[in-house]
């Protein structure tokens, strides 16, 4: 770690009380260099299929839609934020095992039953033949593996396929194939260890097969398409102007748009919609929860690809939103004519991605707004800054509603409390201008009648100043670099799925240039990563 | 470390009706000849956000003399309280520090400036090693459950492998369930026939399974010897869970004699479904607990019951919380009314322990019942909602080890008070010899006067 980075982070620890600027967390902005600065590769490893993973690959090599894997195997520990954490996804206890061959069997079992002469290559006729077994084997094992696979490979299949179809028929043969190609590492882990000769640097360029399931794993969260398969086998891909043509055509695709929502649902911290609300003061608020989630899949997926990709201001400002019946009476709207429909909001009240009522509901409490948490949101999630933990033993409890006061009042202890302060203060005004909105995200003039006092400020980035109202918040952030820096972030860790480390300070840096000379338009995030040496490369061990 | 009962026995049992679907319904448990040759079992319950300590602390030297406790009052004689222990360390700030130090006895890292995550255990927690060191004589070497997939605090970890690394438990009572008593034809089978009815198309899937087992564990190998050494130990595991389904397999296929004397049979319940409300999925996995270890098919077990700071949207505790989120509501336990709902919450957990302690008295064994050779502990992160971790709320029950039960344990003062010094007690009292475990500098040795 360098000199200047470590002071720094000694400052931090020393603040703890938030008595001065918040920190920007593991990374300091990156040293412009000396111009030959470029990414650094991250080491060799393998990765386990997220859930979400699992069942997207499920789909497109059987038509499963089934979800298998969110139903049958135990969910990922998220330690960064973001499911895809790849230092917790290599555990294979004998109880995941287990886990594993049961969403396999269950796939296996639908599959043949099901959709049999849908997958299976040849005629009815032929079905039960070795030559049509093995075609099978070639060609699913090819897209289940995404690389063809070794003649030893195509042997030890085939000849479970034969040894079954004998044992029992062809239609156990095929079942028991497809339970075991989909418990195979080779299925279950995704391997970036590059080959081929070192360059100078001491890289590795991955294959063009890893580097395509790298690709579509992280664009699609599923197996590469046979375009994409074709550009792997041809060997086109490693060449990065061929790669970034796939990148591109891939975010066109439909299918980049579920990813892409995964990314910013977990990013906003969309999880935390699982915890209870009040039903007394909220009842509504269950039956809210899937069309919250909806609407801001819809609306991110909408903003980065349609048309010619809209950029951060559009994310945070724009007066569109996608309703259902359900979101449309929250939102004081006309009811849609269909389940779901684009419309235009009047941006007075209510206008981007601060303003969804997912968003607001996810950061409060279950009976009330909380600007703490809003605040907590801002800090952690858009600016990327990081919070010393409370002072020991001090009760950390929202102040309880009593009928009278309004929220912001109740919150005023932070900022009398010198023990509390520090932080809150930074923290609180950063989630009032967001008052005028209750715990799920329903606009209110008056809270106990006396009228929402929706200021606040910004203090500790670089767009200081007053805010007052969502409106004025979202469009200080959406001009903020320090904003734009930490989206490229939390891309980093998404698509990486590790924290950054000092080593990657040269890899963040190229994305934000390429985030920046693009004019911060969404989908430039994904592809800065895409077109960096740290996507294409890993260090020699 | 020589184990009274081996594998070989279990299986021997198993064998007995390997041509007949569900395939393993019926185990064969061995007749333990007398108290000395019994197995020794371990079973951990986990429940988040500390108690309400004027309501849990006991009264009069009864270890169930509190409201909290109540539930367990006819159980008397059964339990222990202890009184008094604490987490070496720092504050459980945020909570999720607390669950990893529960079975740890380890600091968390806190590697923050080091660009890594927030959060990071450098060691196993005590199944794992009891699992590593005890667990190879029986069918599975250890049972980490939980109740509910749903995120409390995604760092509220409770199970770790040798190295550290989080460990999911199995949240689904079915697939818990499966992965004690292994069916032949696995879920869904269009091929699976009525059950009681011979049928030879189950033999020919379980032996197609196996050679599945076999073409996987070729493809493991494959993969691990072309990894950097950094990345091995994720395949080493994987290869490792393979053999030990492959064995399973094995087993069950194994057909011919015993040899081994005389057996009582031990039925495997009926497979649960994976529906109902958080009680009742509560029950279940307890049901496997029980069911795994009556049967010796696994002798340490882990449940966590919530992460810690749970406010998962539940169902049966909304009503008892009002829908105000767990985790909210115990950081108010100061506050009269959510007292009122915790201290409610605090009785569900109790009762789901004396709910445990009732079907492992249900068990006959040798001249007792399992009770007698199994060691329960209740365990919690904190005192209170408020994240204290100085003096927690602990409650033993069975008699493994010797353990008298029927009184409250106050622990004596300074080293004496250190909650590692009772990981140490349990893992004796089941046998294995450690002296210390965790971190050092809070202690070693077991708690003095605790067993025997």
């Amino acid at each position: 770690m360098g000199a200047r980075m470590r002071s720094r982070w000694l400052l931090v620890l020393a603040l703890a009380g938030c008595t001065g600027s918040l920190s920007s967390g593991p990374m300091t902005a990156p040293d412009p260099g000396p111009g030959t600065v470029r990414s650094e590769p991250g080491a060799p490893r393998i990765w386990r299929l997220t859930r979400d993973e699992y069942d997207h690959s499920v789909r497109d090599l059987l038509g499963d839609t089934s979800r298998p894997a969110s139903r049958l195997l135990s969910r990922e520990p998220a330690e960064h934020g973001f499911d895809s954490h790849e230092p917790s996804l290599g555990v294979w206890t004998q109880a995941e095992l287990v886990e594993l061959e049961r969403a396999a069997q269950d796939v296996a079992a639908r599959a043949v039953r099901d959709r049999l002469a849908e997958i299976v290559p040849c005629a009815a006729a032929e079905l039960a033949t070795d030559a049509c077994g093995r075609t099978f084997v070639e060609r699913f094992g090819r897209r289940a593996f995404r690389r063809p696979l070794s003649e030893d490979e195509i042997a030890a299949y085939a000849g479970l396929f034969t040894s079954t179809r004998d044992a029992l028929d062809a239609q156990a043969g095929y079942q028991i194939v497809i339970e075991a190609f989909l418990q195979s590492p080779s299925f279950l882990f995704r391997t970036e260890l590059g080959a081929g000769d070192a360059s100078r640097r001491g890289e590795h360029p991955l294959t063009p097969h890893e580097l395509a399931a790298a690709l579509s794993y992280f664009l699609w969260d599923t197996i590469p398409d046979d375009a994409l398969d074709a550009a792997a086998d041809s060997g086109a891909l490693g060449d990065p102007a061929e790669l970034e043509r796939q990148a591109r055509r891939m975010l066109d695709d439909d299918r980049a748009r579920p990813a892409l929502a995964s990314f910013w649902l977990q990013l906003l911290g969309y999880d935390r919609l699982d915890a209870a609300k009040d039903e007394a003061v909220y009842p509504e608020f269950e039956a809210l929860v899937p069309s919250m989630r909806e609407e801001t899949a819809r609306f991110v997926a909408h903003v980065a690809l349609d048309d010619a990709g809209g950029d951060l201001e559009a994310l945070l400002t724009l007066p569109t939103a996608f309703v259902d019946a359900r979101l449309a009476e929250l939102y004081g709207l006309a009811a849609p004519g269909t389940s779901w429909e684009q419309v235009a909001l009047d941006p007075a009240q209510r206008g981007g991605l601060l303003t969804h009522a997912g968003l607001l509901a996810a950061w409060a409490t279950p009976t009330a707004s909380s600007p703490v948490r809003r605040g907590y949101f801002v800090t952690t999630r858009l600016l990327c800054q990081e919070l010393p933990d409370p002072p020991e033993g001090v009760a950390i409890a929202d102040p309880p509603a009593d009928g009278t006061r309004t929220t912001r009042e109740r919150f005023e202890r932070h900022s009398s409390d010198p023990s509390c302060s520090g932080c809150h203060q930074l923290l609180d005004p950063r989630g009032f201008p967001l008052e005028h909105f209750d715990g799920i995200g329903r606009w209110r003039d008056e809270e106990n009648g006396v009228a929402i006092d929706a200021s606040g400020t910004l203090v500790g980035t670089d767009v200081d100043g007053e805010v007052e109202g969502a409106r004025a918040l979202a469009t200080s952030l959406a001009a903020s670099a320090d904003v734009r820096a930490c989206l490229v972030r939390q891309t980093f860790r998404w698509a990486a799925g590790r924290m950054e480390a000092e080593a990657d300070a040269p890899t963040l840096a190229e994305m934000t240039e390429h985030f920046e000379t693009n004019d911060a338009r969404l989908r430039e995030l994904v592809l800065g990563y895409v077109l960096t040496d740290a996507f294409r490369t890993r260090r020699t061990q | 470390m020589t184990m009274r009962v081996s594998r070989r026995r279990w299986l021997a049992g198993a064998a007995l009706t390997a041509a007949t679907v569900p395939l393993l319904s019926r185990f064969a448990r061995p007749a333990f000849a007398d108290d000395a040759d019994t197995p020794r079992r371990l079973v951990v319950l986990y429940s988040p956000n500390g108690t309400v300590p004027g309501a849990w602390t006991p009264t009069g030297g009864d270890p169930t003399g509190s409201t909290i406790l109540a539930p367990l009052a006819p159980w008397r004689e059964h339990v222990t309280t202890i009184d008094g222990l604490g987490f070496g360390g720092g504050f459980n700030t945020p909570h999720s520090m607390g669950t990893m130090k529960a079975l740890t006895n380890r600091d968390v890292f806190d590697a923050r400036p080091e660009g890594t995550e927030r959060g990071v255990m450098n060691g196993p927690s005590l199944e794992t090693v009891l699992a590593r060191d005890l667990g190879a004589e029986t069918f599975r070497d250890v049972l980490r459950l939980s109740v509910s997939n749903a995120t409390g605090s995604n760092r509220a970890w409770l199970n770790f492998t040798e190295e550290g690394t989080k460990i999911t438990p199995t949240a689904d009572p079915a697939a818990a369930f499966s992965f004690l008593f292994p069916s032949a034809t696995g879920m869904s089978d269009p091929g699976a026939s009525d059950p009681g009815a011979p049928d030879p198309r189950v033999t020919g899937m379980l032996m197609a399974r196996r050679s599945v087992l076999d073409v996987v564990r070729g493809d493991a190998t494959r993969m691990r010897d072309r990894l950097p050494a950094a990345q091995r130990p994720k395949l080493e595991a994987a290869l490792e869970a393979i053999r030990a389904q492959e064995r399973a397999l094995s087993d069950a296929l194994t057909t011919g004699t015993t040899g081994m004397g005389p057996m009582v049979s031990c039925d495997a319940p009926a497979a649960p479904g994976s529906g109902g409300g958080f009680i009742e999925k509560t029950r279940l996995q307890i049901d496997n607990m029980v069911a795994g270890m009556a049967c010796d098919l696994v002798r340490f077990g882990t449940l966590m019951m919530a992460p810690g700071a749970d406010s998962s949207r539940v169902r049966d505790f909304d009503a008892t919380l009002d829908g105000e989120g767990y985790h909210d509501c115990s950081h108010r336990w100061e506050e009269a009314d959510a007292q009122e709902k915790l201290v409610k919450v605090n009785v569900h957990f109790a009762s789901m322990l004396a709910y445990l302690i009732e079907r492992l008295a249900s068990v006959p064994e040798g001249t007792g019942t399992m009770l007698d050779h199994t060691v329960v502990l209740w365990t919690n992160e904190c005192w209170h909602g408020n994240h204290d971790p100085f003096r927690l709320p602990i409650v033993l029950a069975g008699h493994a080890g010797g353990l008298a039960g029927g009184r409250v344990y106050t622990p004596p003062e300074g080293e004496g008070r250190s909650y590692g010094k009772l990981l140490v007690s349990l893992a004796n009292a089941v046998g294995h010899p450690m002296t210390g475990f965790g971190d050092p500098r809070w202690g070693a040795g077991p708690l003095p006067g605790l067993f025997g």
